[in-house]
Order: C-alpha cells, then structure tokens, then sequence
C-alpha cells in the first residue's frame, strides 16, 4: 500500500505542474502540447499504480495457495498442488480472489483491459485517464481482495 | 451505477454533440452551486463568468464535432482568486474534469456521477486529499489556499 501511496503522491505533483502550465499556456498549439503531455503522464502512472495491484494479487494468491497446499488430506489439496502461480495469467489469479460474477472482479478486469491497452503501446487516444478516480477505485480492490 | 473504467467506444457524431451540450449544461449547474456558495460567503458580485475554447478531445476529432466554447468561472474571494476551468469532456473513470486554480495551488475535479440520468457528484483532489466531495467547506478552503 505504501507503494501505491507514493505512486499517487508523484502523479499528483506532476499533474499539479502540468495542469499549471496547461493553464498558463496562450496558443491553442501550446494548450494541446501540454494537454497531451498531461494525458501522457495519467496513462502512465496508472500503468504503475495497476503494477502496484499486480503485486498485491500475487502476493495474496501465494498465500492462498500456500494455505491450500497445508490442508492434510490429499483430496482437499490435490487441485491446489497442480496450480503454477508463474504459469497462471492475471485474471485467472484474481478469479481465485474474487468471485467472477461479482462486480470486483469486473472492475479489475475493466482495469485491465485498459491497462494492457497502454501496456502494450497502443496509448487509448480516446478518453483522458482521471487518475484519482481510478487510484480510489485500485485501493478499494486492493483492500477488497482476499485470499 | 459504477463510473467507466474502460477506453470508450468511438461515438456517433450525435452522441459526441449530445455528450458536449450536456458537459455545458453541467458546467453550468456547478458554477451556479459555486455562485450559491460563494455569495452567501463573500457576497453579491463575487463570481465573474466568462468562456474559454473548448480543449481539442480525440473524440470531438473522430466524430467531426468542432470544439464549443465553454463556460469558466473566476471566484473573487476578497484578495484570493480561484479560477475553474474545464479539462476533458471524454474521459476514463469519470465524466469529465475541471481545473481549479488558487493563487500558486491547483486542484483536479471530476465528475463522478451523470451517467443514466444521474446528478453530478463532484469530486476535488490535490496534493494531500483523494476523492474529496466538492462543498461549500472545500471552497472556503480552496479560497484561503488552505492545501486541501
């Protein structure tokens, strides 16, 4: 959680010089410039604070599987010994912290999706990123999951 | 009804056109709560309207929407100044975002509500506070240059 604090709290002062000199900016042309770099910085203090849940999830899914593979009998964990946490994609860990038809787990699919839009180099020109709004909603999946 | 987290499909050019009359009508509902606010603060003529350019969005581009002028408010709150200008109409996690700027501070807002017909729930964040509901506290405080 720390992490994620201090991810926010660096977006937040470059977004404070930014939106300052978007501001202060007299030209159209100069607006756009620093309107872009403004949409620039959002997207990718996102992708750090969607990094900061990825570890989360992995942390959480070790401990759950590690609890698992504690029960005695065999019947219990012999599903749980087959699971290779490298091997297993993002989603499918969070589906072992949150139910699928639920809304949490809709909502870090949602995430997703736009994180791996990003991620992968294909900057979503369509829709600037309100950081904060999606900082709140990463804690509140962050507190949300369990394993 | 949980605000979008995910990149918008492209719009029509009558979605695009509704979407900005409607930003304009609630830039307009919160300058008028702002004035409300404000006059019982700082009384009559404290509030000063004036428009700006819209900022040139992706989605106005695509639909062949060209940009509005959009309103802005200047709040005089005795010596203080607090300016609120709107960023982007079209965005990721909220519907919409303001700028306000106070004498060397600046706060983010954004709108987390009008989606189905819903009011707007206007949120303020900067340095130290996330998330904070937009009020007549806030803006004393915004208008002292009180970090909030």
């Amino acid at each position: 959680m720390r992490k994620l604090n201090e991810v926010w709290h660096a977006y937040e002062l470059a977004d404070a010089y930014l939106r300052e000199k978007h501001s202060a900016a007299r030209s159209p042309a100069g607006k756009a410039k620093w309107a872009l770099l403004r949409h620039i910085s959002a997207q990718a203090y996102f992708v750090m604070l969607f990094a900061c849940l990825e570890d989360r999830v992995d942390q959480l899914c070790a401990k759950l599987i590690a609890r698992k593979r504690g029960q005695k009998s065999w019947r219990q964990r012999r599903l749980w010994d087959t699971v290779d946490l490298e091997r297993t994609d993002f989603m499918r860990k969070v589906a072992l912290l949150a139910d699928k038809g639920e809304p949490d787990y809709a909502r870090v699919k949602g995430l997703y999706a736009t994180r791996c839009e990003i991620a992968h180099g294909d900057f979503p020109p369509v829709g600037s990123i309100v950081l904060p709004s999606l900082y709140s909603e990463i804690v509140r999946l962050w507190k949300a999951l369990r394993p | 009804m949980p605000i979008a987290i995910e990149v918008p499909r492209r719009l029509s050019k009558r979605e695009v056109e509704r979407a900005v009359s409607d930003w304009k009508r609630r830039l307009e509902a919160l300058y008028a709560q702002i004035e409300e606010w404000a006059v019982a603060e700082w009384g009559e003529g404290c509030v000063e309207r004036g428009t700006e350019p819209q900022m040139p969005e992706y989605m106005l581009e695509q639909a062949g929407v060209p940009p509005r002028t959009l309103p802005i408010l200047t709040l005089h709150a005795g010596p203080r100044k607090v300016r609120f200008v709107p960023d982007c109409l079209f965005t990721i996690g909220a519907n919409g975002s303001v700028s306000a700027f106070a004498d060397g501070r600046s706060y983010s807002m954004f709108d987390l509500g009008s989606e189905n017909g819903q009011a707007s729930n206007w949120r303020v964040t900067s340095l130290r506070f996330v998330h904070v509901p937009f009020s007549a506290e806030i803006l004393r405080k915004m208008a002292a240059a009180k970090q909030v």
